[in-house]
């Protein structure tokens, strides 16, 4: 007998309707990349989007510290050249010990976690030009390289345009990010910067015991960049601020 | 409550409702009993409530904490992040909720922002703050993409369906109100009434996708990490209590990766607990076994790797499966244990008992109602 389609009985089925097209939504948003996926993501982006995979399937075991230097010119017009400065040593400067910290904590420690990603999707002779300066020499002075000629440099040496305008995008916020941070620091006019992942891993497990450390990884050193940014001086000051809260210069 | 009592009720429940009779194919019938489970009651309304504390909880961890470093991290410091926020697609109207270049209405979000949160904790026109609070929330999230963990995309996934649930019913300011009108209407109940079938159809549709969202983490992390040489050896807890950006005290850290054994089960426990907790969720020892283990597993991230937000949105929305009867009869243990130690303690120090009995158990207002239907 068929029944009689009452208020409850919509509701009933509107309820339904609203758990089944969720479940579709989000099993195909953490599914592998597919077509379905991208239309999918496209409506359902950013508010839905989900990944769950942060510590799997490969743990990972590898600290990363975004560390930078800085060059300006001093009273005689010559280059001078800082020392390594670790911004995730200063960002996390008041997280140990603290279970309630706050959100800086992660900011420099994942900016250079998406930078090596990037740099990750690059071909072995891409990767050798983003290892190497984006300066030239421009008559008697320097000059950042063009951003078109860039583009093409590195497109000529893996033809992976979308990968290659990812990683530049990245790159150009590092510089910012870096260059407002070591005028914070140093208190001088930043000319160039350059930064690295500066890399630290615990021994394997069967070796937890072991007081030898089993790892001594490299650091991953990217060139020179010319710093192309216009100071705001209550950006700089805020940002000497989060240095002094966070226990001052190294 | 087994398996079987439960879906006894939910038969019985179903049928009071909705026509069913002898003839129905089954089919029909689970849809009947599907249809009054979502429409003729509000479900899991402590659980409900004891998650808008424990989010309030975690988003004023969140808040709070960063307040120095806001103007760093989210403000007009940030711009530098401006090419990769662009390209994340919210609407213009988010993205100038906290706007990088005016500090006031940035400032004025933020603590709009911890208000909402306060009036979301203490359940106060909970209806309303609720979808304000998310707006803002994802205004916040949108200047950022660099300090954010799985516990705010929790918060903002699972608020979006918890818009239509009442959170408030009990341990809010909302509920002391409710009670202290008594039966007088309020001024939206007596305008807007809601009918039961649309307010409790609403509550049970953000009840079943917050349950299922949960259950989506557990599994799809436990189906990532089967695949994942370290996890299956059990080392994997060993990796990420050495991981400095995890580490809150290193002392602490290094003692509990030096004990093998506590590294070894625990990673197991987190992928088999995690893989099969729709299958545990079935029966009722099972489900509690699975839902004690999986809170210990998140105090332990919490504590250990200080991701309290993610392990409080998560402990919220476990408890979304224990039923409103369990919280009842828990409820009602421990008063009575509380009064029983009481009385004990008095009579031991040799004061006299206090003239308030203990709070008789519910089958006891079962049997006076029946005597006194029989007299």
């Amino acid at each position: 007998m068929k029944r009689p389609l009452n208020k409850p009985r919509i509701m009933g089925m509107l309820s339904a309707l609203a758990v089944v097209t969720y479940v579709f939504v989000s099993l195909v948003l953490v599914s592998p990349n597919t077509p379905v996926r991208a239309a999918v993501f496209s409506v359902a982006s950013p508010y839905y989007t989900q990944k769950w995979n942060v510590f799997a399937p490969s743990i990972m075991k590898v600290n990363t510290d975004f560390s930078f230097q800085a060059q300006w010119r001093d009273a005689n017009g010559s280059l001078v050249k800082s020392e390594w400065v670790n911004i995730t040593d200063i960002e996390q400067g008041n997280s140990l010990g603290n279970w309630a910290t706050s959100r800086i904590h992660k900011q420099s420690l994942n900016a250079m976690g998406a930078y090596q990603g990037r740099y990750n999707k690059l071909t072995a002779a891409q990767k050798k030009i983003a290892r190497d300066t984006f300066i030239e020499r421009s008559g008697n002075g320097f000059q950042p390289i063009g951003n078109s000629e860039l583009i093409q440099k590195l497109v000529d040496a893996g033809n992976n345009r979308s990968s290659v305008i990812s990683f530049l995008r990245y790159d150009y916020m590092m510089m910012r990010y870096a260059t407002i941070f070591a005028t914070a620091y140093f208190g001088e006019d930043i000319e160039r910067v350059r930064w690295k992942a500066e890399r630290t891993r615990a021994n394997d497990f069967e070796h937890r015991f072991d007081d030898e450390q089993q790892f001594k990884l490299s650091d991953l050193v990217f060139g020179w960049r010319q710093s192309n940014v216009t100071i705001d001086g209550a950006v700089v000051n805020e940002y000497a601020g989060v240095i002094e809260r966070n226990g001052g210069k190294q | 409550m087994t398996v079987k009592k439960y879906l006894a009720t939910s038969i019985n429940s179903a049928a009071q409702g909705s026509p069913t009779s002898p003839d129905s194919s089954w089919a029909s019938r689970q849809i009947d009993r599907f249809i009054a489970w979502t429409t003729d009651a509000y479900r899991a309304t402590r659980s409900f409530s004891l998650l808008r504390i424990i989010y309030a909880v975690g988003m004023l961890l969140f808040l709070i904490p960063s307040y120095g470093d806001r103007a760093y991290v989210w403000g007009f410091a940030s711009t530098w992040l401006e090419p990769e926020i662009k390209r994340r697609g919210y609407p213009f109207f988010i993205e100038k909720m906290f706007p990088k270049d005016n500090t006031f209405v940035f400032d004025l979000s933020y603590w709009s922002l911890i208000v909402l949160v306060l009036l979301f904790l203490v359940g106060y026109k909970t209806r309303f703050v609720t979808p304000v609070m998310l707006l803002f929330w994802i205004g916040l999230q949108s200047n950022s993409m660099l300090v954010t963990n799985g516990g705010d995309t929790i918060f903002r996934i699972t608020l979006s369906f918890l818009i239509f649930a009442n959170l408030s019913k009990h341990w809010s300011v909302d509920a002391w109100l409710q009670k202290r009108r008594g039966h007088r209407r309020s001024f939206t109940q007596k305008h807007f009434p809601v009918p039961l079938w649309l307010g409790a159809g609403l509550h049970n549709t953000a009840l079943m996708l917050c349950c299922y969202q949960i259950m989506l983490v557990y599994v799809n992390s436990g189906i990532f990490k089967l695949m994942g040489k370290e996890w299956l050896e059990g080392s994997a807890l060993y990796y990420s209590l050495n991981l400095d950006a995890f580490q809150v005290v290193p002392l602490l850290s290094e003692l509990a990766w030096q004990i093998t054994p506590a590294v070894l089960v625990a990673t197991w426990v987190s992928i088999y607990f995690q893989l099969l907790f729709p299958v545990l969720l079935l029966w009722k020892y099972t489900r509690y076994l699975s839902l004690v283990l999986l809170l210990g597993m998140h105090i332990g991230i919490g504590f250990f790797m200080g991701l309290w937000s993610f392990s409080l949105a998560m402990i919220a929305l476990d408890m979304l499966f224990v039923r409103d009867s369990s919280w009842e009869k828990t409820g009602n243990w421990v008063r009575r244990t509380y009064t029983k130690a009481r009385q004990i303690l008095r009579s031991d120090i040799g004061l006299s008992p206090e003239p308030r009995s203990i709070p008789p158990r519910p089958e006891q207002f079962a049997n006076a109602g029946s005597s006194m239907a029989s007299e």
